[in-house]
């Protein structure tokens, strides 16, 4: 199990699209101004290819995933 | 939501002037205006600027000459001025002083008034940027004359005598005239009399100057700059065209001196007779004569060009164009022919010589002896001048660069492929790689004459650069030389052949381009040329001649992009690089074109080239033909690009989207309610774009603007069809002006305060901001309405289905966005060897089948939907939450109270094909009726 890996959501950039809610609703969860909060995941459980996904799923990229101080996504 | 890719502007051929000169004056006098004032670059007035050993008739103040600069009492100096005219025909400047905490406006013009006053007005106003620090600083007027007269200055208070701030300036008088702090903002006039009465009580209005400003803007729009109308599909072009016109219609005297620019004066002569001004032109060479003979050159002067040659080569070519010379102009000819024999010093002299001896030899309308003489003196001076080579002939001096130049081009006296022409091209080449463009020497038309149409058109736009924005240039002359290169460039005159497009700019060629050359004179009489480019692949051009004589063969260069011809409904096989024309009256000329661009095709590619800045730049201007300005944020790139989003977006947010939908819902159900109450409409004028511009007007917090921006069709850039962004700029203007006076709460205003690292932005980049508010998503957001409304009320099923769960409408509404792709393609500039302008394909990348299950198919459960409608990256659509709400707040009121809608006839659609499925692209009408 690897605790290193963090998304990271840039909140200027973030224009309440929407998409990462859609794609991973158990990471990511509405918050009041309408953009992702982070729920505490287990990387064990959330698979790296779907974390994956839904941060390129972005559309203003707004969202990366750091595993251990390293982007590695988008 | 934007630019389609089919208008792609070349990388460095639009005109933002780069290179301008920090000494671009205005000159703001009215045609045959005995006081010549120019503002300068600081918004200075320098008052009958002329030198002073040149005495012109009409003259009543003596050589004076005065400089006023307006300024803060303060005496700090301003951090930036921006300066601009709003329309290039009417010398109106605008002038903003920009200081650490305030804003000095000043607008300028000069006024004959009722009662023949001759007065130059200033109108300003202070603007405290930042709150309200105080002491406010007054505005205080500062001069400086080589006269001892003050000048006689009037304003709407009184004005008291004070210190200069700047030691240099000689007096200087404070406007704001109170003891007290001024009130910030204040406004104010201020009005130089140069010349009539008194001004009774000496005391002026604000409204006064209203009226005066109104008047002259009055005078200028009646006055005839271009009888033989010229139109571009160049905005940046046109304008200058027409700030070029104006500046010769306000005459050649001013503000340069007669001697030194001879050869510049000349210019303003043709330039005249270009444009039709006859009068203007003949003005000019009499002027030229007279200047000859008070300053008692006629030959060989060591210091400059000897202005009586320069006379006989201006004189030559408007005859050589006009066909036939006045008595006096022929007597002149006559008269001075002998001694332009004694021109045999190599020199700028003998090249004028040479030019204007060639020219007479080919002209009609001259005497039979005078032409012989003229013959043989172009034939020794060219035998005289060969012997030194172009290098030996100029010698690097610029007068001598432009004598050559007028001698290959109008004069034509030496063959295109001559070593002395390839030399002098060269030379001038080298100049302007070295200093960037720097057109000591306009030499576009030396280029086009050597076979070289590309130099001409880039030495064309190098000129164009230089200019300043308010349009002009350091030396006036090089109006006149704009005006002779743009015509030059579309119609050109090459010893007995008239050569068509010969330097016509590809970028030229967009979809909806039209090209005008109205009555232009040439050697051969005058011709009309007129070519227009429809939104296919087509271009017409039509020649229509009234030939005093005939040329010889008439040639059209066809543009690159030409993949067949018809003259007059003659298919041309022929591959030639010329297309030979019969010499008739009338002639039509039908060219298709081939429209290539690289186009980026499916959903992994266009994403990653949308993420790609780098790779893929949006930085330039892709709509040159309609604005002079880049649309922003949509056409720049990070980091700039973030600065003007972050400017939008607190009112894109989706928060804000969600307040206003209740207000939006209203007009949705007044448009519904119209439809269920007549039983019919049109979907497109009645029901779509009512609700996005009303969207837009409420979001915008301009909702009492709506019914005029609903005038201007579903394309606000393109009122009436013509491609041209002046009435929204106009619009902008205004909205933006009351923003800064009166600090609402609208977005304009909100743009006309905003700043960037502590910089208000230029009229230009809000401008460019204002205008993609009210463009973008409007045309987007009208077809995926219409699109919707077409797809369900062709499919019943479907309709009811939705009408039945209206829970669905938003991902029906993704799976529209995806199927429709209603902005199909966003163009952007590719970087490295390969680059230049590319497509990149929405509609591939949402009908891509590696990434959507049959997407030919609308299923309204489409999951996950991640098409690229709205695009993707940094330029991702900001209006994409308007976008959403005002499409699924129409669709759920129609589908709530008029759920049976069906076709009611054709609707008048572009379609668009991807990968053998019909995609409706631009809705132009839809009508449907309600079920009875």
């Amino acid at each position: 199990m690897s605790t290193r890996l963090r998304v990271v959501v840039d909140r200027d950039e973030c224009f309440s699209f929407g998409r990462c809610v859609e794609a991973l609703p158990s990471v990511f969860v509405w918050d009041d101004e309408a953009k992702p909060v982070i729920q505490p995941f287990d990387s064990d459980v959330v698979a790296l290819d779907a974390l994956r996904e839904a941060v390129e799923s972005c559309p203003r990229m707004a969202l990366s995933l750091i595993d251990d101080g390293r982007t590695v996504a988008p | 939501m934007t630019p389609s890719a089919d208008v792609l502007a070349g990388e460095h051929r639009f005109v933002d002037h780069r290179y301008a000169s920090p000494e671009c004056r205005t000159l703001i006098s009215r045609p045959g205006d005995a006081h010549a004032t120019l503002v300068d670059e600081a918004g200075r007035l320098i008052q009958d600027h002329r030198p002073a050993h040149l005495a012109l008739e009409g003259s009543t103040g003596g050589h004076r000459r005065r400089l006023v600069r307006f300024g803060l009492s303060s005496g700090e100096p301003p951090v930036e001025v921006e300066q601009f005219i709003d329309d290039a025909r009417v010398p109106i400047v605008t002038t903003i002083l920009r200081y650490s905490q305030y804003d000095l406006e000043l607008v300028v013009c000069g006024h004959v008034d009722s009662e023949r006053r001759r007065l130059d007005v200033v109108r300003w106003r202070l603007f405290a940027r930042h709150g309200t620090p105080e002491p406010h600083p007054a505005f205080q007027i500062e001069f400086r004359g080589e006269d001892a007269d003050q000048p006689v200055i009037v304003g709407d208070a009184p004005l008291v005598a004070t210190t200069p701030t700047d030691p240099h300036m000689g007096s200087a008088v404070r406007a704001a005239l109170d003891e007290t702090p001024t009130e910030v903002p204040a406004t104010g006039v201020a009005a130089f009399l140069l010349d009539g009465p008194p001004i009774e009580g000496n005391r002026l209005s604000a409204d006064w100057a209203d009226e005066a400003l109104a008047s002259e803007r009055q005078f200028w729009e009646a006055v005839a700059l271009q009888l033989n109308e010229l139109l571009v599909p160049d905005r940046g072009i046109m304008q200058l065209f027409e700030a070029s016109a104006r500046r010769i219609a306000q005459g050649h005297r001013t503000p340069e001196g007669l001697v030194q620019s001879g050869a510049r004066v000349a210019a303003f002569a043709q330039a005249a007779a270009l444009l039709g001004l006859d009068d203007q032109a003949h003005a000019a060479s009499d002027e030229i004569i007279r200047g000859a003979q008070l300053e008692g050159h006629t030959t060989g002067s060591a210091d400059h060009v000897d202005v009586t040659v320069v006379a006989i080569a201006a004189i030559c070519r408007h005859g050589d164009l006009a066909g036939t010379l006045s008595a006096r102009e022929t007597d002149t000819l006559r008269r001075w022919m002998g001694e332009m024999r004694q021109h045999h010093e190599p020199g700028p002299a003998a090249l004028w010589a040479l030019a204007a001896a060639t020219i007479v030899g080919r002209s009609q309308g001259v005497p039979a002896d005078v032409q012989a003489t003229a013959t043989q003196l172009a034939g020794a001076l060219r035998d005289n001048l060969r012997t030194t080579g172009a290098a030996g002939l100029t010698d690097g001096d610029p007068e001598a660069q432009r004598a050559l130049a007028y001698a290959i081009y109008p004069g034509e006296a030496f063959a295109p492929d001559d070593a002395v022409v390839i030399d002098l091209v060269r030379e001038l080449d080298a100049i302007e790689e070295a200093v960037g463009g720097e057109p000591a020497v306009p030499s576009a038309e030396v280029w086009l004459y050597a076979g070289a149409p590309d130099k001409a058109i880039d030495r064309l736009y190098d000129l164009a650069n230089h200019a300043g924005p308010t349009g002009g240039w350091p030396q006036a002359s090089a109006s006149a030389e704009f005006v002779r290169a743009v015509r030059n460039l579309l119609v050109f005159e090459r010893g007995n052949e008239l050569e068509l497009l010969g330097g016509l700019p590809p970028t030229w060629l967009m979809s909806g381009a039209q090209i005008v050359v109205e009555r232009t004179p040439t050697r051969f009489g005058p011709i009309s040329l007129r070519m227009s480019v429809d939104d296919g692949n087509v271009a017409r051009i039509e020649l229509e001649a009234d030939w005093s004589r005939p040329p010889e063969r008439i040639v059209l260069r066809p543009p690159a992009a030409t993949v067949s011809a018809r003259i007059d409904g003659r298919a041309i096989d022929d591959n030639s690089e010329l297309l030979v024309m019969p010499v008739a009256r009338r002639v039509n000329v039908t060219l298709g074109l081939r429209r290539e661009y690289a186009t980026v095709t499916g959903h992994s590619a266009v994403k990653a080239a949308l993420r790609d800045w780098h790779g893929y730049s949006s930085a330039t201007p892709f709509k040159p033909d309609i604005r002079i300005y880049r649309q922003l944020p949509i056409e720049s790139d990070p980091p700039a690009h973030s600065d003007y989003r972050a400017i939008l977006t607190p009112f894109f947010s989706r928060q804000r989207v969600v307040e206003v939908e209740p207000r939006i819902r209203t007009v949705a159900r007044d448009l519904v309610a119209r439809f269920e109450s007549v039983g019919t409409t049109e979907a497109v004028h009645d029901l779509a774009l009512p609700i996005v511009v009303h969207s837009l007007g409420i979001l915008l917090g301009r909702p009492q603007d709506a019914d005029e921006w609903l005038s201007w069709g579903l394309r606000n850039n393109e009122p009436h069809g013509r491609r041209d962004s002046r009435r929204t700029d106009a619009y902008l203007a205004r909205v933006f002006d009351e923003g800064e006076r009166r600090r609402g709460h609208d977005a304009f205003s909100h743009i006309a305060r905003a700043e960037i690292d502590g910089r208000p932005l230029t009229r230009l980049e809000r401008l460019g901001v204002g205008n993609l508010l009210l463009s973008a998503g409007r045309a987007a957001a009208v077809n995926l309405i219409c699109g919707a409304i077409w797809h369900l009320a062709g499919h019943p099923a479907a309709r009811d289905e939705l009408a039945a769960d209206l829970s669905r409408v938003p991902s029906a509404l993704e799976e529209y966005l995806r199927f429709l792709s209603p902005v199909p393609q966003m163009p952007r500039l590719a970087a490295g060897q390969a680059g230049g302008k590319v497509a990149l394909s929405f509609l591939s990348a949402n009908h891509d089948a590696t990434v959507f299950n049959d997407p030919g198919r609308i299923d309204f459960d489409r999951r996950p939907n991640h098409h690229v409608a709205f695009g993707n990256g940094p330029h991702t659509c900001i209006g994409a939450h308007l976008g959403k709400l005002e499409a699924r707040v129409l669709i759920e009121e129609l589908l709530s109270v008029v759920p049976n809608f069906r076709p009611d006839g054709a609707p008048d659609v572009d379609w668009q094909d991807v990968a053998g499925i019909e995609v409706p692209g631009e809705f132009m009408s839809l009508p449907i009726a309600a079920e009875r």
